[in-house]
């Protein structure tokens, strides 16, 4: 009996054994491949393929496999694969998640493959290159800028109301002004056509743009600032305000059916007449018929003061990559001229590459009309800070407590106190491995 | 089969973000989950969808499965429009759905109060969008279902000797008093069984719960249940250890609760027993 289970057992690890060996043999002569994943919507994605099929043309001995996915999957999706070890050589990172990616360690710092070729990211705008760089090295190439200070306006709305068009230097004054001639309302009292929208909770923005805080320092905060700053109540009293005492802005209540894209059919279908998102929104609102529209940027605050929230996007490679020279010269096609050109043509997106974003191939006379407000939006953009935690104080801590105040069931003050001890008991972590 | 729980087992005692070699520490986890109110409203909010999800569907599929169960003609086309729901699935589409029936401006669910009571629309619940009615919608959409219970019921019915129903007839009991010392008794290990599997996949609700708050468990964490609070710390926020060990708590808990229902089973009658 004991013979009979020796063998059975010595079978069964040759077979195990031979099964590990033979996938692994072969295919050793068809160059090397590596795995590019990114997200974005379909035009986006079409570059990538065709970029990187020209790549693939001027560097045969790589081949380049491109994964899409979602959005609000991407760190989830690569999270699996690095554990079950197929992880991307490539990746697209973007301001916030790069905090998550670098302070783990998982990012290749890219300084000496940029000296060996001597890449430089002069041509990049300053800010985003800063936000991807730390401790001295850079980790992600740029590729686009994203500030949250895009207002959307239904020109022929303004028209109706007879009151001018917005320019970039009106206030929160001018702003709420404007909003509440737009609006209509039907013979019954409800409201027919918004003052404002925004594409999703953005409050963000609009604390910074009150001159308020999150942390006492964004490249190494030590302690939260966001409940104790006065500045940052007047942001969120001021978007509280829009919706519950001046009521020109559609309360959570009509949003909680619609998500991310049906907030933006609200302006394409003249439900609101002003809309706060960024850049991308272009290609989607160039197919409007019905009316005119043009942008204008975040008005500043009562106190002249004015600042936005970003995004901004690149491309980085993973440290755990078996193939960073091959993942190199990938990231050194896709972000250079080329790709910031295909980019710049769709209009979806302020290419970082400030002379692309400059050109005639950025501004090239497509709406909307007043597209050079992105690049002067750049002066004032901000960036958050940058601790491993900070998706959850944002979205578990602060978020939860600040849905209260946008119901109307609290004031931000009353939130802000809330939020003291829990920001206190969640510091920022900075720890890195 | 075992891999993944043993897995878990030790994942729960370690921190680990999967870009990082695997950090053990002890029982640190499950001391945090003592201090973490969200772990505590997580559980809080499971338990009243569960306690209410459940025995309010319960007895409506009894009360549907009695009704299908007459003898009158197209029986079978009302069988079929109660199941119909379970066959459409409770995925992501119907989620959807819902998202746009719960419209507390626009969705019908508020139109058809307005129209059937004397409750303005602007005045109905806020469902989706408010603290206080978020649960019970996620209850109203649970109840959508109850016809997949009423199918197990119908059969669990027809499994009924009919010479009890002529017994207690000839000791001159009404049709109430047959439900109560016939029909539920009879129907009392279905109900058992509809019990456990109903406590057990309520405790887990999630892909309806995330489709419909954008995978928050909002407005300000009123439908953040068990497993999505378990999804947003393994692959939200890089923290796989904590995740583990609140799957192991919600592990324990299902097990308790069905314990707690075995060992109280003495209202199960199984047929050919004799009751003391």
């Amino acid at each position: 009996m004991k013979n009979f289970r020796l063998s059975v057992w010595a079978i069964t690890c040759f077979i195990v054994i031979v099964a590990g060996v033979f996938p692994g043999c072969g295919s050793k002569d068809e160059g090397t491949k590596i795995k590019i994943s990114s997200w974005g919507d379909l035009q986006e994605n079409a570059i990538l393929v065709d970029l990187i099929a020209d790549f693939e043309k001027t560097h045969p001995g790589i081949q380049v496999e491109l994964e899409r996915i979602p959005f609000n999957e991407y760190v989830t999706k690569l999270l699996t694969q690095v554990a079950g070890g197929l992880a991307p050589d490539v990746i697209f990172v973007e301001v916030n998640n790069f905090t998550d990616l670098y302070l783990r360690g998982a990012l290749e710092p890219l300084n000496s493959y940029m000296q060996a070729d001597n890449f430089s990211l002069d041509g990049y705008y300053p800010q985003v290159v800063d936000r991807f760089t730390a401790d001295g090295s850079t980790y992600v190439i740029p590729r686009d800028t994203a500030p949250i200070c895009v207002i959307y306006y239904n020109k022929t709305a303004f028209d109706e109301a007879h009151i001018p068009y917005p320019t970039d230097n009106w206030d929160w004054n001018d702003f709420v002004y404007d909003a509440k001639k737009i609006m209509k309302t039907d013979d019954t009292g409800k409201v027919t056509r918004w003052g404002f929208v925004d594409d999703w909770p953005m409050w963000d923005t609009w604390v910074y743009d009150a001159g308020g805080s999150f942390t006492d320092n964004v490249k190494h905060p030590t302690k939260w600032t966001f409940a104790s700053d006065p500045d940052t109540l007047k942001g969120l009293q001021f978007r509280a305000d829009l919706m519950n005492k001046y009521k020109v802005m559609l309360p959570p209540a009509g949003l909680a059916a619609m998500g991310g894209s049906g907030t933006s059919d609200m302006f394409v279908n003249g439900s609101t007449a002003m809309f706060l998102s960024g850049l991308w929104k272009t290609p989607q609102f160039r197919g409007i018929k019905d009316f005119k529209w043009d942008i204008a940027m975040l008005p500043k605050a009562p106190n002249g003061f004015r600042a936005f929230s970003t995004g901004g996007s690149g491309y980085g490679i993973l440290k755990t990559s078996a193939h960073k020279k091959e993942a190199w010269e990938l990231i050194k096609f896709i972000s250079g001229e080329e790709g910031a050109k295909r980019l710049a043509a769709t209009g979806l997106a302020q290419p970082a590459l400030m002379s692309v974003s400059n050109s005639p191939l950025f501004l090239d006379g497509q709406d909307p009309q007043n597209k050079k407000m992105v690049l002067d939006a750049m002066k004032y953009v901000k960036y958050n800070p940058m601790c491993k935690n900070w998706f959850e104080v944002h979205d578990s801590i602060i978020g939860p407590e600040l849905d209260k105040v946008w119901n109307g069931t609290e004031t931000p003050a009353e939130a802000l106190d809330k939020l003291k001890p829990a920001l206190e008991q969640n510091p920022p972590d900075t720890a890195k491995p | 089969m075992g891999g993944p729980i043993l897995a878990a087992f030790f994942l729960s005692l370690c921190h680990w973000d999967v870009l990082n070699p695997i950090q053990f520490v002890g029982l640190q986890n499950y001391q945090d989950m003592i201090h973490d109110s969200r772990f505590w409203k997580s559980l809080y909010n499971t338990a009243y969808f569960t306690l209410l999800s459940v025995p309010i569907g319960m007895a409506l599929s009894i009360i549907v499965a009695l009704l299908m169960n007459q003898k009158v003609k197209g029986i079978s086309f009302f069988r079929t429009v109660f199941y119909l729901p379970s066959v459409v699935g409770s995925g992501v589409a119907v989620a959807l759905l819902w998202k746009w029936i719960f419209n507390a401006d626009h969705g019908i669910l508020n139109y058809a109060i307005s129209v059937l009571t004397t409750i303005p629309m602007a005045d109905c619940p806020k469902w989706l969008a408010s603290e206080t009615w978020s649960k019970p919608a996620l209850v109203i959409m649970s109840l959508w279902n109850v016809g997949s219970g009423m199918i197990i019921y119908l059969a669990g019915l027809q499994g009924i000797p009919t010479a009890l129903y002529e017994a207690a007839e000839i000791d001159g009991a009404n049709t109430w008093q047959q439900f109560w010392t016939v029909t539920l008794p009879g129907l009392s290990p279905v109900i058992f069984f509809q019990l456990i599997i109903g406590i057990v996949f309520s405790f887990q609700i999630f892909t309806q719960v995330y489709v419909m708050t954008d995978g928050l468990g909002g407005p300000a964490d009123s439908t953040l249940v068990m497993v999505l609070y378990i999804y947003q710390k393994a692959f939200k926020y890089y923290q796989m250890g904590y995740a583990s060990a609140l799957s192991l708590v919600l592990f324990a808990v299902i097990m308790v609760a069905t314990w707690v229902q075995f060992r109280y089973a003495k209202w199960v009658y199984y047929e050919g027993e004799l009751r003391k």
